[in-house]
Formats: structure tokens, C-alpha cells, sequence
């Protein structure tokens, strides 16, 4: 496995992980404002550790696109084993299963003064969202953020010439 | 289109325009859930719903209607895309702040984490404007370098195309810094 693969791989960790924790404690209860105050924390601290543990190990300055491509792949792979943790933990009921958690949006869009009509017409749609759709969801969007942060890393750390190992 | 394309990649203006769009137009979808019908709403919330708790009361509502983020990233996707376009555009003054990039950006965090922090223990209570202000913080740094870093891989690359024999003067920084000033 190269150092490229492995660091990806790392970030993907770092991302997946952080994900399915902060969903674990950001639910409402006394631990819940660790996951309030980060929710942003896995899509930019993932593609950062990746392509910090690449420049690193190799000691190199990469180029930005190397950057966003670590990144992007790190966030996407992240996505991807977040979305399968929180299902994961959906099954073992650490987590509002998908009735639980629509549950908690008729609440909101009660609070939106929606009439039932229209209840009826955003439960259809948010029900298309969950699953297999919202993984494939959370990879793409993680996967382009995590190249946003992955060209920031590259900024970040450098280490002794440009060039790709 | 495949013109266009080459403009950014070989332009740092059209480098630097297109990454304001991108950005922009990211917090106009954010801003768009009161304006769109119920099926758009749905879609855009989704779609941030990976980056995002979306928690009601720790959320900013238009109309009666949240939006896509909750105030802190909200914070931080605004001040992503006003720095990188307002300093993206005055990028030779922003040069000398570029060694000190592995320490500002995670000390940008640092408002964040206090504003949090001190909610937690109980000092203080934190209001939507003290998390947008501090997510802004984080924000505005991050815009500052993904600007520069964009903008000079484009004129690395441009530099290497004009004058492929001559690429290693890219990274000496008295160019550098010349062409820094004729941005």
C-alpha cells in the first residue's frame, strides 16, 4: 500500500469516525453540545490529517490538486464509512432510526407553520433521502469539501521540495 | 467550454472568480430554503445535512423558515467566501501572512472553541451572533488561503506552460513576490 493510499485511508478513518461519534453525542442530552459545537469538525479535520500524514511521511510540499485530491478522496471515503457507522448504529438503537428521526422534522415543520398537505409532500422527499441515497449524499458532499480542505492542507503543510512521491 | 476551462486553469483572475462563484454560490444555497417550494427545501436540507446538525434552535429561520446550516457554519461558509473574494483580490497584501499559515489557521479556531467552551462550563451563554461572529473568524482565515493557494498553483502552472524550461524560477520568491504585485 503506498503512502498516498495509506494517508487517504487515515483521513477517511479520522472523518468516518468523528461523523458516527458526534452523532452519538450530539443527541439531546447532557453530552450533546460536544457534537452542537462540532459539527463541522469531520468533513475539515479528515482531509487535513490525510494529507498532513502524506506530507509528512514523505516530506514534501504538494501541489494544491494533489491536495484537493487527497482531500476529496479522504471526505469520500469518510462519508462512506460514516454513513455505514450511523446506520450501523440506527440498527443497534444508539441513534433515532429513520422514523425517530422524521418524527423530529414533522416537529420542525410544524413549528414552519406547514399545513399537512405539505407535511405529506416533505416527508415523500425526505424519505427519497435515507439510506442508500442519503450515504451516496454524504460521500459527494464530504468528497467536495474534503477537497476544499485537502487544497488548504496543502498550503499548510509544507515539508522540503515540490513534488509527488 | 473547454476555452473557459483553460481561462481558469491557466488564469489566476479566472482561478480566483471561479472560486468566489463555487463559494457563493454555496451560501446561496444555504440562504435559499425559504425561497424555493417544499421539494427544493427538502433537496437543499439534505444536501447539507452530512455537514451539518441543522438543530432548530441553533439554527438562523427566514420567513419563519430555517436555513440549510445552524449559525456557526453559517459563520464560517459566509467568511469562507467574503475573504477569499475581498482578499482573494488583494492577494499581494496578504503574502507576508503566508508563513505564519500552520499556526493562524488553527488559532482561528480558537474564538470558536472558547465561545463554546465557556457555554459549556457556564460562564456564559452563547448567542446566534457570537457563533456566526466566531464560525465567520475560522472562516475569513480559511478564505484568506485557499485563495492564495489556488491562485498561485494557477500561475505556477501558467508559468510552466509559457516557459517550460524556466520552471524552476517559480518558486524563487523575488518573482514570486513580483508577480505577487501585479495581481
Amino acid at each position: 500500500m503506498s503512502s498516498q493510499t495509506r494517508a487517504i485511508l487515515l483521513g477517511a478513518v479520522v472523518t468516518g469516525l468523528l461523523s458516527a461519534f458526534f452523532a452519538v453525542v450530539g443527541q439531546g442530552n447532557t453530552s450533546g453540545a460536544l457534537g452542537i459545537a462540532a459539527c463541522c469538525l469531520p468533513a475539515l479535520l479528515g482531509p487535513l490529517a490525510a494529507v498532513w500524514n502524506y506530507t509528512n511521511t514523505e516530506s514534501l510540499t504538494i501541489p494544491v490538486g494533489e491536495g484537493a485530491k487527497i482531500g476529496f478522496l479522504a471526505g469520500a471515503g469518510g462519508g462512506l464509512l460514516g454513513g455505514l457507522l450511523g446506520e450501523l448504529l440506527r440498527m443497534l438503537g444508539v441513534i433515532p432510526s429513520a422514523e425517530e428521526a422524521m418524527e423530529l422534522a414533522r416537529q420542525a415543520w410544524e413549528n414552519q407553520g406547514m399545513t399537512a398537505d405539505q407535511m405529506a409532500t416533505a416527508e415523500k422527499i425526505a424519505g427519497i433521502f435515507t439510506g442508500p441515497i442519503a450515504i451516496v449524499v454524504g460521500v459527494v458532499v464530504l468528497g467536495i469539501l474534503g477537497a476544499v480542505f485537502g487544497m488548504l492542507g496543502a498550503a499548510i503543510f509544507k515539508k522540503g521540495d515540490e513534488g509527488v512521491a | 467550454m473547454s476555452s473557459q476551462v483553460e481561462t481558469i486553469r491557466h488564469n489566476p483572475v479566472g482561478a480566483w472568480l471561479a472560486l468566489s462563484f463555487v463559494l457563493w454560490a454555496i451560501v446561496l444555497l444555504i440562504f435559499l430554503p425559504p425561497w424555493v417550494g417544499l421539494a427544493g427545501r427538502e433537496i437543499i436540507m439534505s444536501a447539507f445535512r452530512p455537514l451539518c446538525h441543522q438543530l432548530p434552535d441553533r439554527s438562523p429561520h427566514l420567513s419563519g423558515v430555517q436555513l440549510a446550516v445552524c449559525h456557526r457554519c453559517l459563520g464560517i461558509y459566509v467568511g469562507l467566501a467574503a475573504s477569499a473574494t475581498v482578499l482573494g483580490a488583494l492577494i499581494a497584501f496578504t503574502r507576508p501572512i503566508e508563513k505564519y499559515a500552520s499556526f493562524l489557521l488553527p488559532a482561528s479556531l480558537v474564538p470558536l472553541a472558547v465561545d463554546w467552551l465557556g457555554d459549556v462550563v457556564g460562564l456564559w451563554t452563547n448567542t446566534p451572533t457570537s457563533r456566526v461572529a466566531t464560525g465567520g473568524v475560522f472562516g475569513a482565515v480559511a478564505g484568506v488561503f485557499l485563495a492564495r493557494v489556488l491562485v498561485q498553483a494557477v500561475r505556477q502552472r501558467r508559468s510552466r506552460t509559457i516557459d517550460p524550461g524556466k520552471s524552476d524560477s517559480i518558486v524563487n520568491p523575488v518573482s514570486d513576490s513580483v508577480r505577487d504585485g501585479s495581481a
